[in-house]
């Protein structure tokens, strides 16, 4: 949650200045990572069992889960502007959570979490790496070990793997993976043109 | 005995009626909306979700008449003729309101609740198949489709479009039917429909003489 807070301070900067619609998804997902982080950490404090069922299958385990896959959906679509569907992931969850209530089965909340999880993650590193955008690659690498993180059944594992992912994404906001990830090609051939240059003279 | 006899004449003209005329009428707007394609490049979306409900309703009544005359006894149990669990029938209809839903959506600009009724409705499909709960179908289905009909009429007499009035009419008739479930009365307004649907498709549906552009 520290991270998330100072993840948003450039970005809400950034945001600011440029009006750019990526720093807007990237602000309200950070706010959501946020309210996730808090529900945890109350739900913790007052000892509240997330495995508990609630109603038939229903855990709040669940519930929080569907929230932050919801806001990740969300920020896909707004990022690719698909307004069209800015409805789905809300159906989705919708189906899934009264599926919950119903089942007893957790295989379409693995199988649609991984789905939110690892397919955003997908494209954003791979947009991130072609258009050198270090903000999106941050994202891409959130997805992916924050995704990974979730499929080991280990408490201590899980939050290593959540800490990670957001001091990857801290990264990424401040501008690190454009400066030590992808150099810009100009700096890139000034650099070698004196080196080849010196060489030049010097023979 | 005779009243039997002409109750069930009155229900096969009405079923024969609808297999010739609705799909006429579908075949009609198919054809309008091609044409308009290849002038301008591109599908009206009305139009085209206008198709989409002619097209639903055509087959739903081809596949009536067929249930209707038992030629493939197998088909009878696949469509139906309820909308109180999915089959074939309740997800044609569904379909038609979803898609009346749609184009409310649409003469109103509500961008993100374009594709939502259809969305949801075939996440309801969906759910069926994998939990086997249906019960939130019939009422889905008289919800969207009284929503899709109030607004259809408020659309058309704020636009002054014949298209959508005739629509929203001709839908009502239909919807009546769905909902009144009373013999004598459905046939004919099953009847009246198609004989709707015949000067409408013909163009002499004019109420409104000068429409909004």
């Amino acid at each position: 949650m520290a991270f998330c807070i100072l993840t948003l301070i450039p970005v809400l900067k950034s945001w600011r200045d440029t009006k750019n619609r990526m720093y807007m998804a990237v602000l309200i997902l950070t706010f959501g990572i946020i309210g996730y982080s808090l529900i945890n950490l109350f739900t913790f404090i007052l000892e509240v069992d997330t495995n508990a069922y609630l109603i038939g299958g229903l855990r709040i385990g669940y519930i929080l889960g569907y929230i932050l896959a919801t806001i990740q959906f969300e920020f896909m679509l707004y990022l690719r502007r698909f307004i069209k569907f800015y409805t789905l992931p809300f159906i989705i969850a919708f189906y899934l959570l009264f599926g919950n209530i119903l089942v007893v089965n957790s295989l379409p909340f693995i199988i649609y979490l991984s789905f939110v999880g690892f397919v955003p993650a997908y494209f954003l590193i791979r947009d991130g790496k072609r258009k050198h955008n270090g903000l999106a690659f941050g994202m891409g690498l959130l997805f992916l070990i924050w995704g990974i993180g979730q499929t080991i059944p280990v408490t201590i594992v899980v939050e290593i793997f959540r800490i990670t992912a957001i001091i990857v994404f801290f990264l990424g906001t401040r501008g690190f993976y454009e400066k030590y990830l992808f150099p810009v090609k100009e700096e890139e051939e000034r650099i070698m043109g004196t080196w080849i240059s010196k060489l030049v003279v010097k023979e | 005995m005779a009243e039997d006899i002409f109750l069930t004449n009155l229900r096969f003209s009405g079923y024969i009626l609808s297999a010739i005329l609705i799909p006429m009428a579908a075949i009609i707007l198919g054809r309008k909306l091609y044409k308009e394609k290849s002038i301008t490049g591109t599908y009206n979306r009305i139009k085209l979700i206008t198709f989409g409900i002619f097209f639903c309703f055509a087959t739903m009544s081809i596949l009536e008449l067929i249930v209707e005359m038992n030629w493939f006894p197998l088909l009878g149990q696949i469509f139906g003729f309820n909308i109180d669990t999915v089959n074939l029938y309740s997800i044609l209809i569904g379909t038609m309101v979803s898609l009346g839903l749609t184009m409310v959506f649409y003469a109103n600009r509500f961008e993100v609740l374009y594709y939502s009724a259809l969305m949801f409705f075939a996440g309801m499909i969906f759910f069926y198949y994998f939990t086997g709960f249906d019960a939130w179908l019939e009422g889905y289905i008289y919800l969207a489709g009284a929503i899709s009909l109030i607004f259809m009429y408020l659309t058309s007499f704020r636009i002054k479009d014949n298209g959508a009035l005739g629509l929203a009419i001709f839908f009502t008739l239909v919807f009546s039917v769905l909902v009144l479930g009373v013999p004598y009365i459905t046939q004919v307004i099953i009847i009246a429909y198609n004989g709707f649907i015949l000067i409408f498709s013909l163009g002499l549906f004019k109420p409104f003489k000068q429409e909004v552009e």
